[in-house]
């Protein structure tokens, strides 16, 4: 076989024999071993005090995770005493080269099972990620930190299948971030049939809102939900998998029609003042968009649209779902039902989360049990980009663990 | 029908004064809009799309140049259609499907003609073309150079291609070129990038230098390449004097979307609308009309588009307008220039589409 040929990003300043790194299983660690809870304490604690992470909203969210409460907190629901939990050895994480943090979560939890792991990030510079990546460099250096350093590698190659092939061969896990077409691309490279892959599709989200509850909230109320909306959907320019891309409101046509000039008038001014990364690019893309939407779907541009920046279309309830074409940067697909069952028949695989505003926990989990095929998860206004180890419907401390019985 | 008659009949191209130019055009577009309202459904359905917000004006609605390469557009029966254009895709490789009648077809060619009899007279010149001849052998698929070269090749006589098939440089016919027509007023008519490129720079690198004083070089096809290379106007025109003694030269901007009424470069650098189009500058984030100075996305109308509602197009380029009917050339009509087009945003997500279609 072709010696493949890496970029190694971190360590930094270490030679890493790839034959070696992959056939040394020595180094692999136990679960939650305080090495890696001081790693990711470490990581957390200047995450949330150094200044020059303080404008990335979602280095704080990251910060925020790792702290040690959380991780402890994690330790309790994943280790639990009937079960003897394992590393599963190798992790190859493929990074995906646009949202600049996610990778970290699986990393991290990966770590903390005590994987060997192998990053793959994106040549692409990012300001982000290479805040991170000096980060970890840095922590890297103590002498406190040998295992983990020693089971990291964070590499950058040039996009050739040897290299791809060559690790895909060794590993025992690949992470798949990156949407459809890096899942494609992966998962014509052979893995051992021991070893198995977690992947990441490409994925479409909505939120769902009770017309009803909207027209009972105070008007202080309805603005800290329409800035949590603003905050889902405007965080990445909306491309973010889980950013609600479409919305369908829930109740009857009047409560329906008050409910969303009500909205969409404070969602409109909240974004006079909000920080969104959205450029003429953008724009000219979302405008092609909706002329070629209406054209295709007759649909109706919103009148309460009247920049680039929100732009809410009137679909049809069967049209209310483009995990294809959808373009984001603050477009709303947006239609009615009645109840929420109505909606049941659109909610593909391809659903990942539904943003929701004014529903009973009850009420939510009754509903997702009455025949929907797709959904991964439900979740509050404003928590649409909140990490949790369970992601697209699968327990990622499960994926990167064996668990062994003993009977 | 779309009788063109009160444009044709003005002494020239850029005779109308900003009062009467926006009377009459306004006119012509206004009966395009509901020309095109009622025989193309997907324009239809888009103008009443745009009837509520207040994003865009359904009145005047200006639809993305991008809509010809993502379906076909047509406001005339079947039958009728005649020919189809289609663009050279530069960025990838979905193409623009502008379907033509003879109606269309035959205004495209008068308003090619009237524009370019401005600036190069009524008698045909012999003619340099900056390209090679197999550009314009397959004449049922028309591509966007090859259209380009047919349709200004018209202005020309003895038409002498300057380059060979592997784009390489045809040193002898050049020089017989230059020779045969030493002291008379000669047409060169290529696409920027390979007369800088193909051209110019071989000049240089084989030290040859031409005398074409008298010809009169026109070009088109967008700066972006050159822009790579530190290559602006001022850069290109001295080039032009440096290695061949040319002392006019005119680019234009003109898209395969709209052509015909093209914005040719005045005798002071700056390009220029003609009686028979126009052209805005509008703020993205508004999607409103900004004011002469400022930067912004070109908008360009047309009288010519019957066939196809291409008659109010927003362009994905930028550029900057300087005034009206006041440039120091003296020709009416407003004048303005071309920045490049509108960076692309740096793609977010979690979905890496555009890093993998590029490896694979």
């Amino acid at each position: 076989m072709t010696k493949p040929t890496v970029n190694i990003v971190a360590p930094l300043g270490k030679t890493v024999d790839l034959e070696l790194f992959f056939s040394d299983l020595s180094t692999l660690g136990q679960p939650f071993s305080d090495e890696s809870v001081n790693f990711v304490d470490a990581l957390s604690s200047a995450l949330l005090t150094n200044s020059a992470y303080k404008m990335y909203p979602e280095m704080i969210a990251l910060g925020f995770w790792l702290r040690r409460a959380n991780i402890q907190r994690l330790k309790q629901q994943v280790l639990t005493d009937s079960i003897i939990r394992l590393p599963r050895g190798v992790v190859f994480h493929v990074a995906p080269s646009n949202v600049d943090t996610i990778f970290i979560y699986s990393l991290i939890i990966s770590l903390l099972m005590g994987n060997k792991n192998v990053v793959r990030v994106s040549g692409k510079p990012s300001l982000q990620k290479d805040l991170i990546v000096q980060l970890i460099n840095d922590l890297l250096l103590s002498p406190a930190l040998t295992d983990t350093s020693a089971n990291l590698l964070i590499i950058t190659y040039s996009h050739d299948d040897v290299t791809s092939r060559y690790i895909s061969e060794k590993a025992d896990v690949r992470m798949l971030w990156g949407g459809d077409k890096t899942v494609g691309y992966f998962s014509a490279l052979p893995i051992r049939p021991t070893s198995v892959d977690i992947k990441f599709a490409n994925k479409y989200s909505m939120a769902i809102i009770s017309a009803e509850h909207i027209n009972y909230l105070s008007a202080d109320e309805l603005y800290l939900q329409a800035r949590a909306f603003v905050n889902d959907s405007y965080s990445f320019g909306q491309m973010a998998c889980s950013s609600p891309r479409a919305i369908c409101w829930v109740g009857d046509t009047s409560s329906i029609s008050i409910a969303k000039s009500k909205f969409w008038q404070v969602v409109k001014e909240i974004l006079y003042g909000f920080e969104h990364e959205l450029t003429e690019s953008n724009y000219i893309d979302k405008l092609a968009y909706v002329f070629e939407h209406a054209s295709k779907h007759r649909s109706k541009l919103n009148e309460t649209s009247e920049n680039s920046v929100l732009t809410i279309v009137d679909v049809a309830l069967s049209e209310i779902v483009d995990s294809e074409f959808h373009c984001g940067s603050g477009l709303f697909l947006q239609a009615e039902v009645d109840k929420l069952t109505d909606l049941n028949k659109h909610l593909s695989r391809k659903i990942q989360t539904l943003t929701y505003l004014g529903f009973t926990f009850e009420a939510l989990s009754d509903w997702i049990r009455s025949g929907i095929y797709g959904v991964d998860r439900i979740v509050p206004f404003g928590k649409s980009l909140d990490f949790d180890y369970v992601w697209d419907g699968v327990n990622l401390f499960d994926g990167v663990s064996r668990i062994v019985s003993i009977k | 029908m779309n009788n063109l008659d009160f444009f044709y009949n003005q002494p020239s191209p850029y005779s109308l004064s900003k009062e009467h130019k926006r009377e009459a055009i306004e006119l012509h577009l206004s009966r395009l809009d509901t020309h095109h309202y009622q025989n193309c459904k997907s324009y239809q359905n888009m103008t009443n799309s745009f009837r509520h917000g207040n994003w865009l004006s359904s009145n005047s609605l200006l639809m993305p140049v991008r809509l010809f390469k993502q379906q076909e557009l047509k406001s005339v029966p079947q039958e009728d259609v005649f020919k189809v254009l289609t663009s050279s895709g530069t960025t990838s490789q979905v193409v623009s499907r502008i379907i033509l009648d003879r109606g269309t077809a035959s205004n495209q060619s008068k308003v090619l003609v009237k524009i370019m009899q401005h600036y190069l007279g009524l008698q045909r010149l012999p003619m340099l073309i900056i390209d090679h001849p197999s550009v314009v052998k397959d004449r049922t698929s028309f591509s966007a150079r090859g259209a380009g070269i047919l349709g200004l090749a018209t202005f020309g006589r003895d038409h002498t291609y300057a380059l060979d098939d592997d784009m390489t440089i045809n040193i002898e016919r050049v020089k017989s070129f230059s020779e045969k027509y030493s002291g008379q007023p000669v047409f060169i008519f290529g696409f920027t990038f390979m007369i800088w490129q193909y051209f110019f720079q071989e000049l240089k690198a084989k030290n040859i230098h031409l005398n074409l004083s008298d010809a009169v070089l026109v070009h088109s096809g967008g700066w972006k390449k050159l822009i790579d290379v530190a290559v602006d106007n001022t850069v290109f025109k001295q080039v032009a004097y440096n290695t061949c003694e040319i002392k006019r030269v005119h680019n234009f901007y003109g898209m395969v979307e709209q052509v015909g009424s093209i914005f040719v470069e005045c005798s002071h650098g700056y390009l220029h609308a003609p009686d028979y189009a126009d052209i805005d500058i509008i703020s993205a984030e508004t999607m409103k009309v900004l004011p002469y100075g400022e930067k912004g996305l070109i908008a360009v109308s047309s009288v010519l588009p019957y066939s196809y509602p291409g008659h109010r197009l927003l362009t994905e380029d930028l550029g900057t307008i300087y005034g009206e009917d006041n440039c120091a050339c003296g020709l009416k009509g407003k004048y303005f220039h071309v920045h490049g087009r509108v960076p692309k945003a740096e793609v977010r997500g979690c979905s890496d589409t555009h890093a993998v279609e590029q490896k694979l």
